[in-house]
């Protein structure tokens, strides 16, 4: 899953769990999962190392 | 078989021959000016001459001035196209641009009709320009791979996780718009965004990005392209193809990716939000919560409750004073909360002097759960008693 999809779904989440419908087992399962997404995003930007390369295998050395 | 043309029917088919040649349109022609007319009209005709040779020029009104006084002698450069004056039967250059040769000027010109005829087809046109995608999976960049302009744009942008896709390419002196070319078609189908950047630099070391041949890569991208060539002043014709054009190398990476403090704090609220949702659905059960213990047991209420503490907890640590403040009041209700789910677990009530009734069919609710004289028991905080019923008095409101 990448970052965008992550994010839009932790929107739709929230949303829904503010628009307070849900039963409360089923708003307990989209906490969690919706937790889930956070940790998720979290490390995404967390392990962010530059991941750099170039089309023609050569990076200068500072950059590698 | 021998045609009679009349003169009007032969200058006709000159005047198609020469205004359907593409060699004569769009073209350069350096000489000297003689015998300038100014007419009434707005229209300027003039001889544009060398040792050898002369051609009638005319410059329309709707050319607009030149930016000089136009005078016999003059030497000039004339940009326009060969047509033929029919009624004269005579051949001569319609002028639309024009600009006095000192050598300079001409480069000038050429940028204003590629520009023009660029425009034209639609290369420039805003309907056509891209969105920029919000979170970037694979950002291409196009630059060499030495110049400052990549360490500015991986400055901003390494911190945000994307694969980066560096295509180095020329960005100036000879062989630069080849090379700026392949190296955005070598991006093709591989990113989601690409930035096209040079540091600043002479006029002369950009002049590679006013290319046409950059500008129709650029125009065939697949992905939407940021160009940031040189300084704020400086625009090329690849900024006017680009979907977005940026100051700077720098401004165009900002572009490119999310502010990362920016997201963080948007994840942050997100689980600020969720909490707090869960948090009130929890409250507004609150009042519902005789139902709910038969429901679900009470030990599964403890523990959703502590979860959602504990949430709150952790992102307490995670806030500023204030929201620390609040979510402290928050948890003080929680506590309440906890207590009162306590209050009404059976053990607690039996404490506090209540008793359940049972008889043979089970817990008794309503009067007509049980009949006069029938053997009834009765649990109690500690042990249990054995009752007979005398009386059941069905309608009336019983309260507490």
């Amino acid at each position: 899953m990448d970052l965008e999809e992550a994010l839009d779904d932790l929107e739709r989440i929230v949303a829904e769990l503010e628009e307070g419908k849900l039963g409360l087992e089923e708003s307990l399962v989209l906490f969690e999962r919706g937790m889930s997404l956070v940790r998720l995003c979290n490390a995404r930007l967390q392990s962010a190392e530059q991941r750099i390369e170039s089309l023609t295998g050569e990076l200068p050395s500072d950059l590698c | 078989m021998t045609q009679i043309f009349t003169v009007t029917e032969l200058n006709e088919r000159i005047k198609d021959r020469l205004e359907d040649d593409a060699r004569l349109h769009d073209l350069w022609a350096r000489g000297e000016i003689s015998n300038v007319v100014n007419h009434r009209s707005g229209h300027r005709y003039f001889t544009l001459k060398d040792r050898d040779s002369q051609l009638s020029c005319v410059l329309f009104r709707s050319q607009g001035s030149p930016n000089f006084e136009m005078r016999d002698g003059q030497n000039v450069l004339v940009f326009g196209d060969v047509g033929v004056y029919r009624p004269q039967g005579r051949v001569q250059l319609i002028v639309r641009g024009i600009r006095l040769d000192a050598g300079l000027g001409i480069r000038q010109m050429e940028y204003e009709a590629l520009k023009k005829r660029l425009a034209s087809e639609g290369l420039f046109d805003l309907e056509r320009k891209r969105d920029l995608p919000k979170y970037p999976d694979r950002i291409g960049i196009v630059t060499s791979p030495d110049g400052a302009a990549l360490r500015d744009v991986l400055r901003i942008i390494g911190p945000y996780p994307a694969l980066i896709l560096l295509s180095p390419a020329q960005v100036q002196g000879d062989g630069a718009e080849k090379s700026i070319v392949l190296a955005l078609r070598a991006l093709r189908g591989r990113t989601d965004v690409v930035i096209v950047c040079r540091g600043g630099g002479s006029a002369e070391d950009l002049w590679c990005f006013n290319s046409e041949m950059v500008a129709r890569a650029i125009f065939e991208c697949d992905a939407p392209v940021i160009s940031a060539v040189g300084h704020e002043t400086d625009v090329t014709i690849a900024d006017f193809v680009a979907d977005v054009r940026a100051a700077t190398p720098t401004a165009a990476a900002e572009m490119a990716v999310p502010d990362l403090e920016e997201l963080r704090s948007e994840i942050l609220r997100a689980e600020v939000r969720m909490a707090r949702a869960l948090w009130s659905g929890l409250e507004r059960r609150r009042e519902r919560l005789d139902y709910l213990s038969r429901a679900i047991s009470a030990r599964r209420m403890y523990s959703l409750a502590a979860e959602a503490r504990q949430r709150l907890d952790y992102i307490a640590e995670r806030m500023g004073t204030a929201q620390k403040e609040r979510l402290k009041s928050q948890r003080a209700r929680l506590e309440l909360a906890q207590g009162r789910l306590e209050a009404v677990g059976p053990m607690a009530t039996l404490s506090r002097g209540y008793a359940i009734a049972r008889s043979q069919n089970g817990l008794i609710l309503r009067a007509d759960d049980v009949q006069p004289g029938e053997l009834v028991e009765l649990l109690l905080a500690k042990g249990r008693v054995l009752a007979r019923v005398l009386e059941c008095k069905k309608d009336e409101d019983v309260t507490h």
